[in-house]
Formats: structure tokens, sequence, C-alpha cells
């Protein structure tokens, strides 16, 4: 018994003495929930969103979108284009600093550009077929030479990140790249507290599977409009757990909630008197994506048939509060949104028409939806569409599926269900990443394009607005691309997302931007205290 | 048998038993429904790409060839590379298993400080309210999930009275100590800092205890039916008659006889919490190797899936072998007649 007692107040005085660490100098340091772990933090291999809100802070890229997605200089200072769209010179501003104190030269953007190339991971995509090389005009020039007309370019280049060359090739390993070696991949993906960036914020501790920290780089060449009040440091915390979320915002352990939980959980964290939830409407679609090749959803009416049964008003008043109806397939965040394209609406008898003009009518068999297993608000709409469907005599069979299993089931015609409920945004603020993703023949068989289209008129105009360079003129064949889909119904456009962040009442300054994390610019932030 | 003898017999059946999970769980890994490069890539990668990161990863390669280069890997520590992280699962696991072998240990602590004698004292004083009240917590501490516990915990001593952290191992703002171990608790003492030691503790007390509220239930009802049993035998009357101290008969006479039972239990929950204690990590947002494992099976990480696996595999066996010796060592008839057997 006595030296039980001696141990109790040994563990008492150890927690009660010796837990007072970290009482740090008056710094501002933003605390961020994410509910995903940083994968990578090498720009040239990351691709979801937790590894871009990394990328867009630590490092820079030519240019940044703003609010309405129009992509603005960054390290660019100016750029042209030749009009055979064959070729790209980007001016870049001087006196640029990475991390190391070196300059931001041509010669950086040459080797990155090269360097995501070589290495065909993460958006290497968007230019392996596009770029055939990249020169070095001056110190502060750089061209990019196309193998064919992409009017998209630039809308791309928020995805590309300039590296430091020379602190790239110092932590080179040996490798298949010749005297590249690895391009520096292996020191990438263990470093902890080292970047290659010219970004905001420069990587200062990685506790994988816990946090990431960046911290202030003064010398950024944007500057720090807000002076002190600025965020200091940013501290990335993983938390899947919605309840110990919402206990850390309310003690102030959390200033910034990502965008990942329940609404319910936003509309309780706006009413805590330390806190605030802001809405911002997003370019998010949720849509339920129809197999347009397997029966009975291979017949327009029976598409057309689901689109009017569905009630979308239940989905922006009660499931999705706020999320106003989707008018087609581009979110009004985006530009090249057609605002004209037509909506439809909850209208039972417009249903039965559809139906009854339908080849399978009477006999309309099971249709087969499926939305991906933990995404409640999904499962609400398949059970609101059923229940609709219910009504005028047609079986609507809910399976709910793993994610993986999802994105299997989708890599065939035939093993494709006929509904699938899920929600994109495109990869770069233009029309372009959501058509081809979704419609062309070529990008067929990913859950994008589940609906398996293959409509050669759908595949011939997004050809030709890849190769516009005409601003107008391609917009003008996006607009009519986005008509065409909506007469051809592969889709029940159900709603544009309102995403939610919740964050303490001293947090302002946070920009939406259409593009995947590109909101998290930790840049804009500033503390009202 | 010579204890040099059944080192080698165990040594071999344990090759044997993780050959076989091997296999097993390369074979359903690569079952899984779900393209791994395919979801490591996302759903904008052409199909080139796909198909040279599936190159990358010896996939395109025949089933055994792929389970031969894996094995054959293992002899050199590289159990290839992650999906998820690109780097090597080895190098994942070394940060993530410590932090789970810190929070089980300090379970296992709960479970022998407050369950065993929690048993013997229920045992002691059957029927009197300390053993009434003992069932009670062993039932709940049986029946209340530990990710309930932990949130309980939170709301109560962190949120409520703000006395303990809501998650992770330190304060954000406490230096990390120079990793030895990766055992904060361990690696803080031997860099002599006092500071992060009393943090890092503050921060596993939650969590831990949220996983131990089982294990606690668990031994206390085995404990005291193992010692209940004990305490009828003719040897404990007469060691009694012989004037023998209460104290000493408890612990030397009764609690040493009746303990084989539960150390094996403890044994074996130190090996399954090391998969089973995700939903804990998850609720403290503890970087630990069970949520490492849960993610590898969401995004169909194949060798982070084979490299988990294998780990708890290897875990299964060592505390098998351990609690096997240290039976023998508790108890000398085991020893004895064992021996007698081979003779």
């Amino acid at each position: 018994m006595k030296r039980f007692s001696i141990l109790l107040v040994t563990l008492l005085v150890l927690l009660a003495g010796f837990g007072c660490v970290g009482q740090a100098a008056e710094q501002n340091i933003l605390v961020m929930s994410v509910n995903q772990e940083f994968g990578t933090i090498d720009p040239a291999r990351g691709s979801d969103y937790t590894e871009l809100l990394a990328m867009y802070n630590i490092y820079s890229t030519l240019v940044f979108p703003d609010s309405a997605g129009v992509s603005q200089p960054k390290l660019a200072e100016s750029w042209t284009a030749s009009p055979d769209g064959l070729t790209y010179t980007f001016k870049l501003k001087k006196g640029v600093k990475f991390h190391d104190g070196s300059e931001l030269t041509a010669e950086d953007v040459k080797f990155s550009m090269d360097r995501m190339l070589a290495l065909r991971d993460g958006y290497s995509w968007l230019w392996s077929k596009i770029i055939k090389e990249t020169t070095v005009e001056d110190s502060y020039t750089v061209t990019f030479h196309l193998s064919k007309p992409f009017g998209p370019f630039v809308s791309t280049l928020p995805l590309f990140s300039i590296v430091n060359k020379d602190t790239i090739l110092a932590h080179k390993e040996p490798g298949e790249f010749g005297e590249f070696g690895d391009y520096g991949s292996h020191w990438l993906s263990v470093t902890e507290t080292e970047d290659a960036g010219s970004g905001p914020y420069k990587l200062k501790a990685h506790d994988r599977g816990h946090k990431i920290v960046f911290e202030r780089f003064p010398n950024y060449f944007e500057g720090w409009p807000h002076g002190d009040k600025s965020v200091d440091e940013v501290h990335i915390v993983l938390l899947h757990e919605n309840a110990t979320v919402k206990m850390m915002l309310r003690k102030g352990e959390l200033s910034l909630v990502d965008h990942y939980r329940t609404y319910e959980d936003y509309q309780e964290m706006d009413s805590y008197p330390n806190a605030k939830a802001i809405a911002f409407d997003s370019s998010y679609i949720v849509a339920a994506k129809i197999n347009t090749k397997i029966a009975p959803t291979d017949d327009i009416h029976i598409r057309r048939m689901l689109a009017w049964a569905f009630d979308y008003k239940m989905v922006t008043d009660v499931i999705r509060k706020g999320s106003p109806q989707a008018r087609g397939v581009i979110a009004s965040t985006i530009p090249g949104h057609n605002p004209r394209v037509f909506q439809y609406h909850y209208d039972l008898d417009k249903a039965r028409e559809e139906m009854m003009l339908s080849k399978y009518y009477p006999n309309i068999p099971d249709v087969v939806i499926t939305y991906p297993s933990g995404t409640e608000d999904r499962r609400k709409m398949a059970l609101l569409l059923q229940e609709s469907l219910t009504k005028i005599g047609v079986n609507l069979v809910i399976r709910e599926e793993e994610w993986g299993r999802i994105t299997e089931l989708v890599t065939t015609v035939e093993t494709t269900p006929n509904i699938c409920i899920t929600s994109q945004t495109p990869t770069y603020p233009d029309p372009d990443a959501l058509l081809y993703a979704m419609y062309h023949s070529d990008a067929a068989g990913t859950w994008m394009s589940s609906e398996w289209l293959q409509n050669p008129i759908i595949d011939q105009l997004i050809d030709q607005e890849r190769v516009t360079v005409d601003k107008e003129e391609r917009m003008h064949i996006m607009n009519i691309i986005q008509q065409i889909i909506i007469e051809d119904c592969p889709d029940i456009f159900i709603d544009n997302m309102v995403v939610h962040n919740a964050m303490q009442n001293y947090v302002m300054g946070l920009t939406w931007r259409p593009i995947m994390s590109a909101w998290y610019y930790f840049h804009d932030l500033w503390f009202e205290k | 048998m010579k204890f040099s003898q059944f080192l080698i017999r165990r040594l071999l059946y344990s090759i044997l038993v993780l050959l076989g999970l091997s296999i097993l769980i390369f074979t359903i890994a690569r079952i899984l429904p779900g393209d791994p490069a395919r979801l490591a890539l996302g759903p904008f990668a052409p199909e080139e790409q796909v198909e040279h990161l599936r190159h990358k990863m010896g996939m395109d390669k025949p089933l055994p060839l792929q389970y031969w280069n894996y094995i054959r890997g293992l002899f050199y520590g590289d159990l290839g590379l992650s999906f998820v992280t690109r780097r090597n699962v080895a190098l994942d696991i070394t940060h993530y298993l410590p932090a789970t072998v810190e929070l089980i240990t300090m379970a296992i602590f709960w479970v022998f400080v407050i369950g065993v004698p929690l048993g013997v004292l229920s045992a002691r004083y059957k029927d009197g309210w300390l053993d009434n009240t003992s069932r009670v917590i062993a039932f709940v501490g049986v029946s209340v999930p530990p990710f309930v516990v932990g949130l309980i915990g939170q709301l109560v001593f962190s949120y409520v009275l703000g006395i303990l952290p809501t998650t992770g191992r330190l304060a954000l703002l406490t230096p990390t100590p120079p990793t030895i171990t990766g055992l904060l608790l361990l690696d803080s003492l031997i860099a002599g800092n006092f500071g992060t030691f009393g943090d890092a503790l503050k921060h596993i007390l939650l969590p831990s205890f949220a996983v131990a509220m089982t294990g606690i239930g668990q031994i206390t009802r085995i404990t005291r039916a193992g010692m209940i049993d004990v305490l009828n035998k003719d040897y404990i009357e007469a060691a009694r008659a012989f004037g023998i101290p209460d104290c000493y008969v408890t612990f030397k006479y009764v609690l040493k006889p009746s303990f084989i039972a539960p150390m094996t239990i403890l044994g074996l929950s130190f090996a399954s919490q090391l998969g089973n204690a995700f939903l804990v990590e998850t609720v403290f947002a503890w970087p630990g190797i069970a949520k490492y494992g849960i993610r590898a099976i969401l995004r169909k990480d194949f060798n982070a899936i084979m490299g988990v696996v294998l780990i708890i595999g290897l875990a299964f066996v060592m505390v098998n072998f351990i609690v096997d010796v240290l039976a023998g060592y508790i108890d000398p008839r085991i020893r004895i007649q064992e021996e007698t057997i081979e003779e």
C-alpha cells in the first residue's frame, strides 16, 4: 500500500509539474483539422486534397486562380500564346526566393516540368501528351512547346508547382533518370523538415499519420500584407472523429475545421460562442450518373423519367440544406458555366409520360442504384428516388458499395450499375476538366465516366474545344456540349454542393477558389484578436 | 525437453505460421475489389499512366512471381512500396508501429495494475461489496466499446474538467525528443527531457485507459475465477494452518499458480490490439499502425496490408513464445511435466 501511494504521488507530480511545456512566445498559430493523411508532399506526385493543400502552401505556381476561377499571374509576370496555340511563353517575376534563399529562375521551371513528365505520377497526365519540350529563353523567360493546341493549357498550370532544381539535385539518389538519378523523389518522400519550394510556408515538421506543420517564410515574394496578424505557423492535424473535432473547436484547440464534416456538425459549430461556420458555393456537383448502355437506362426516355422523378427540393431544403439545385454539369462558380441549360424539376406526371414512351414499357426492368458506403446524404438521395419511382410502378434496387468496389465495377459497361451517385469537381478551373473526363470516349472506364456516353458528336465537340485557343470560341463550343448533355440526359444533376468550413471567430480571410484545396491558401488568412 | 530444443522447435513452427499467413494475406489482398493503381492516381489519370504504375509496382507479373519477389525482398528489409506514401512500407511501419506499441504497453500496464489486484480482492472477499463492485466494473469494461470509453473520457476529462488533452501524443508546441525507439515516454527519458515526458504521459493516459477497459474486465474475472479455484485446495488450508501470513499465502501460493490464464490473455491481448486499436487511435488522432492498416485496406495498398499483417502475425508468434516460457517459469509443474513426457 505504501509503495502504491509513493507511485501515485510520483505520477501526479509528473503530470502536474512536468507537463507544462511548450509555452512559446505569442505567435499566430492556425490549427486545422483534416480527415485524410498527407500521402506525399512531392508536388510531382500528389493528387488528393491534402497533398494539394501542402503543394499550394509550400510551393508556388506560374498562375493561381482567383475566386471566379480565372488564372491570375503568380510567379509569372505575364504570358503570351502563339496564334497557333503551340507555344506559351512566360515571363517570370524577378527576385523570387526559394526557401533556401536562392533565386527562382526559368531553369527551375524547365527542370520542374521535365521532372513532372519523367516521374509520370500525380498530375503529369495533364501535360504528358501535350508538352513536347520546355525551353529556357533567358533567366526569366521560359517557353512551353506543345505538340498540339490545348485550349485549357493555362488553366491547368495551378497544378504545376515549381521546385528548386539545385535542392532536388543535391538530394538525388541513384535512379532511372540518368544524370538526375531518382529526381530527388526518395528524399521528398522521407523528409520531415525540408522542402524545395518557394511558397508562403516552409515545411517545419511532418509527423506522418498525425500532423504536418508549416512555418511562415518571411521572404515570400508576395509579401505579408497582414503583417503581424498573418499566420505564423500552421498545424494540420489528422482527425477522423467528428465529435473530437467539435470538442476541440469548442475548447479553442482547433482554429479551422475542414469541409468534410456533416451539415449538422457545421450548424452546431456555428452555435458555439467562440466559433463561426461559413459556406461557399463550390465547384462540386452531386450527380446520379446513369449508365447509358445497359437496360433499361440505355433508353433515353427512362433516363428522362429518372430526371423528372427526382425530388430536388427535398435535397436542397432538407438533406443538403442551402445547396442550390445544379444546372447542368458545370457548377456556377466555374468560368464556362452555361446558365441557360434546361433544369429538370420534380414532376411525376412528366416522369410517367416519359416512362410510357419507353420501349420497355409496361415491363420496366429493375433499375440498380449504387453509392459509396459511408455517404449518408447519398443514401438518402437513393431512398428519395426509390420512393418516387415506386409511385409510378418502377422498382429501384439500392446497393451500397465500398468505394474500391465501385471503382472496380465501373471498368466495364456490363458491371457498371444503372445509376451511381457521386460528386465531382474539376481538376482545373475549366469546363474541359469535367467534360473530357466524364463524356469523352477516351476517358471511359473510370468512376467519372460511368455514363459510358460514347457519343461521337460529343467526342468531336470536345476534341474541337480542346484545340481551340480563342477563349470565346471555346466557351461557345462548351455551351453547346452542355446543352446536348442535358438533352441526352446521361446524369441527374442534383445539387451544386455548398462547402462549409468552421473556424474560430478571430480567423479571417478564407477565400474561395474553385479547384480542390485551393481555398486553403493560408497566405490569405489573418487573425483578428 | 531442453530449452534449446524448445527454442528451435518454436522457431520452426513460427516460420511456418508466418509463411502460411503471408500466402493467405497476399492472395486476399489481391482479390479485394478495386484497382490500387487507379485508386492512387485518381480517375483522371490516363490508362497508360495507371499501367506504368502497375508495372513499377510489379503488378503486371504473374502472382507467384510477385509473391516470390516480395518474400525475397523481406530478407533485405524491403517490404515494397506503398501506393499511398510512395515510400517503402518498412519505413512507414517504423514510423507508425512504436506509437501503437507504446499505447498498448501502457494499456497492458493498466490491465495489470488494476485488473489483477481487483481480481485478487474479489476472490479474497468473495461475494462481499468489493466483489460485487468489481463485477459491475468488469461487465462495463467488457460491454462498452473502447472507443465509447474514449469519447466519454475526452468529454469528461478533456472538455468538462480540462485536465487532460483531447488528442495526439504531444501538445502542439512540445518539442519532440530525438527518435531512438519511437516510444515518446522512453525517448524523452533517455534525452533527459522530463517536460516532454510529462506531456507524453498526460496524452497517453486517456487513450491507453480506453484500450485497457475491456482487458481490465476480462482479467478481473479470470483472476478471480482462478484464485477461487486454488483457494479451495488443501495445501492452502495447510499453509494457513501453519501460520503463514495471509498476504504471503494470497500472492505466492494462490495468485502465482492461477496466473497462467490471465497472463495468456494479457499476451494475446497485446498482440491483437496492434490491429484492433484503430477506433481508439481514430478518436484520439493517435498515429498508430492499426489506423495505418485500416487505411491500407480501404485504399487497397497491397504492400502496406502485407506489412501490417506480417507484423501483427510476428507479434502473436513472439508473444505466444514469451507467454509459454513465462508459464514454465511461473508454474514449474509445466516444465517438469514436459521433461517427464520427453523422457
